[in-house]
């Protein structure tokens, strides 16, 4: 057992294993971070108790402590870039939709920002739908 | 015949839907998927000796990609 | 020093740290500084230790002000701007298809070993587009919405049959009189059958030439076999020589008027990048690009003698791009064009709409490819994957197809989708999202899956290399002269000269 950057790890034959809080971390974050390490390592999530999800990360090949530590520790690194990463969306995600509209629906009326975003937040829009105009309309 | 070969999934971290195509690549594997509870269960019926080690890896790995791809295309941006 | 193509970011973060007022932003460690992007294709290099200074929203100072008028600030942004910005960005989503690739026969005398274009020996003129369809191949190009029509002439080698390409241009030439579009010709051959007659045609009618030179005589025979003839490399040379003085002879500009060239690296050009870059300089071409092999097609068969790995091609690339720099700071230009394409993106506002670099990607939008027979595919790579007996990418036939039956093509929608980097794990949160594209064929011809961009598909480590080395350059360079170079590559020059329409007394 060791603690790899704040979680405890358990380091086997070619694997690591470490339990994730999800009231921590939620899932789509772990999710996040486990689709960046399909290529180098096996990785599977199991729930051993409610809000818990435990990470096992299998090395393909031979792999040394040190390289699997290495391992742990660059996936809860990447937890942290993740976590910011949400947080990042999260907390731009009304203006960004605002800004796409205005860049693809043409909003011209000039009005104060935050009576549009409220306008926004009354439509029903689906984010980030780009038109596709090239369809001629006569078809 | 050679026991199949097992896996268990939390249907709360992997989409049974996305098991389910993960499992139409492995075809060839003799896939049959079980909806327990908590969990589903896929076992594959025709795997070759050599590859009974590598199998439930790679496909987990490939389970997981699914899911988190079927995830990704149907969340808000 | 090796370029770093890592997906995880080395960077330890505290999420809690962000500040209301910090915009929307993504990040990575290129050049050991900390990468910052957004939507507007706006960047920006911050230290290291000031990261979570940003993060706090706790800069200030001229600093504060770049980056609010970057966007990476909500307080000072300025949404008109950005809008626009995104607007210009994705300009290409309104324009329909301007790129018709017309593939005028399969048959080819060059059995290259890297092909991966369906071909046929010589005697196979069933294989030949007839005059009949090549019209048919006009009309449909011209029902298509896209007010720029390039008609870049492939094959096999699509001079063998030049009858069929003499027409598309003459017909498209004839049609446009009364059509008004902006028209392009170019051929890609590989001028082996090449004659005075056919030349004074192609340089008559504007039509741009572009040729295979994979480097010196001995590396570009090696990797081309012509089959039962010569040196390759001296007959294409030779033509090089007589296109670009005839063009001269009209007096047309040589630096916008002259034969283009491609190379394709095989494992022998790897440690001759230098090599291969004084070849094109001699010849005064002023811009190469550095492909790496993709094992399709005919480099399936010899991928154990000529293929390598994404990092030694990056390897490569690295110390080739060097050399070029080097160059360019000497006084000579010449540009690599994957990396202008880059640069394009990253440096102005515009977006060079090249079909397999954006998102969505190309394939069946911006560019058809039509089969000798007619056929209709999403791109030439779609040709490939029919011609090992799968017709997914087959989107119709010129008779019988209307351009909006291509335009809701499920195949086209597919791709479409497949290729939007916000609904694709990875793509969605990476520093290069708003510079790099998708292109799902490569998807679909290494895993059998149009929709799944693995983390480290072949493309995805491609362009993230390529992408992190140019941005590496922009970080290390303190006194600005590799930027200067890089903005000098994106300037684009249009060809004042080029003939929309024939003139009185020519053939």
């Amino acid at each position: 057992m060791s603690d790899v950057n704040g979680l405890t790890t358990d380091l086997g034959e070619r694997r690591a294993r470490f339990e994730v809080d999800e009231s921590i971390y939620a899932l789509d974050t772990i999710q996040g971070a486990a689709y960046l390490f399909l290529d180098r390592c096996y990785v599977f999530l199991d729930r051993p108790a409610d809000r818990r999800v435990a990470v096992l990360l299998k090395a393909k090949g031979d792999a040394d402590e040190a390289t699997l530590e290495a391992l742990a520790g660059e996936f809860a690194n990447e937890l942290l870039n993740q976590a910011l990463r949400k947080a990042v969306g999260a907390s731009n995600a009304k203006i960004r939709e605002f800004i796409l509209a205005k860049a693809f629906f043409s909003v011209d009326a000039p009005s104060s920002i935050d009576k549009l975003l409220a306008e926004l937040d009354a439509e029903e829009m689906e984010p980030l739908e780009i038109p596709v105009p090239w369809e001629k309309s006569d078809g | 015949m050679a026991e199949p070969v097992r896996l268990r999934f939390s249907r709360s971290l992997y989409a049974p839907a996305s098991i389910a195509r993960a499992a139409e690549r492995f075809a060839a594997f003799g896939p049959s998927i079980v909806d327990a509870e908590a969990d589903v269960l896929v076992l594959f019926s025709e795997v070759p000796e050599r590859l009974r080690d590598r199998l439930p890896d790679e496909f987990s790995n490939h389970a997981l990609f699914q899911t988190i791809v079927d995830a990704r295309e149907q969340a808000p941006q | 020093m090796t370029i770093s193509t890592r997906l995880t970011t080395p960077l330890r973060v505290d999420p809690t740290a962000l500040a209301p007022e910090v915009g929307f932003f993504r990040y990575g460690v290129v050049g050991g500084k900390v990468l910052l992007t957004n939507e507007g294709g706006e960047f920006h290099f911050l230290e290291q230790d000031r990261f979570d200074t940003f993060l706090r929203g706790k800069i200030d100072g001229e600093e504060r002000v770049e980056l609010e008028r970057k966007g990476f600030f909500k307080t000072g942004l300025d949404i008109d701007r950005m809008a626009g910005r995104i607007r210009r960005k994705k300009s290409f989503l309104g324009g329909g298809p301007h790129l018709h690739i017309v593939v005028t026969t399969l048959r080819c005398n060059h059995a290259c070993k890297y092909c991966h274009a369906s071909r046929t020996d010589m005697d196979r003129v069933d294989t030949d587009m007839s005059l009949a369809t090549a019209r048919e191949v006009v009309e449909f190009a011209f029902g298509t919405p896209s007010r720029v029509l390039n008609f870049e002439f492939q094959g096999g080698e699509p001079t063998a049959n030049f009858a069929a390409l003499k027409f598309v241009v003459e017909h498209a030439l004839e049609k446009n009189r009364y059509e008004d579009r902006e028209l392009l010709f170019s051929l890609v051959t590989n001028l082996t059958l090449m004659d005075d007659e056919k030349m004074n045609f192609l340089v008559d009618k504007g039509v741009m030439v572009c040729t295979s030179l994979d480097g010196p005589e001995d590396l570009h025979n090696k990797n081309r076999g012509w089959i039962g003839k010569g040196s390759s490399y001296q007959t294409v040379s030779g033509w090089m020589e007589k296109f670009n003085q005839a063009w001269i002879a009209k007096g047309l500009d040589p630096n916008l008027f002259h034969v283009d060239a491609l190379m394709t690296c095989t494992r022998d050009s790897l440690s001759r990048g230098r090599e291969i870059v004084d070849e094109y300089v001699k010849r005064g071409i002023k811009s190469i690009h550095l492909r790496p092999l993709n094992p399709f097609g005919f480099a399936v068969n010899t991928w154990k003698q000529i293929g390598y790995t994404m990092e030694e091609f990056l390897a490569f690339y690295q110390d080739t791009l060097d050399y070029i720099l080097e160059l360019n700071q000497q006084g000579i230009f010449i540009q690599e064009r994957q990396a202008a394409m880059f640069l394009t993106k990253m440096l102005t506002p515009d977006d060079p709409n090249y079909t397999d670099c954006r998102s969505p990607a190309g394939s069946g939008s911006a560019q058809l490819a039509y089969n000798f027979d007619g056929s209709i595919y999403t791109c030439d790579e779609g040709r490939m994957v029919a011609h090992m007996g799968n017709d997914f990418f087959k989107l119709g036939h010129v008779t019988g197809t209307a351009w909006n039956d291509i335009a809701k093509h499920p195949t086209v929608r597919a791709i479409a989708v497949a290729s939007i980097q916000e609904a694709l794990p990875a793509c969605v949160d990476c520093v290069y999202k708003p510079t790099c594209g998708i292109q799902p064929l490569h998807n679909y011809m290494f895993d059998g899956d149009l929709f799944g961009q693995r983390p480290r598909s072949r493309k995805c480590q491609e362009f993230f290399g390529e992408q992190a080395d140019l941005y590496r350059r922009l970080a290390e360079d303190t006194d600005g002269r590799v930027e200067k170079i890089f903005r000098r590559w994106t300037i684009q020059r249009s060809r004042p000269g080029t003939i929309p329409y024939p003139t009185e007394g020519s053939a």
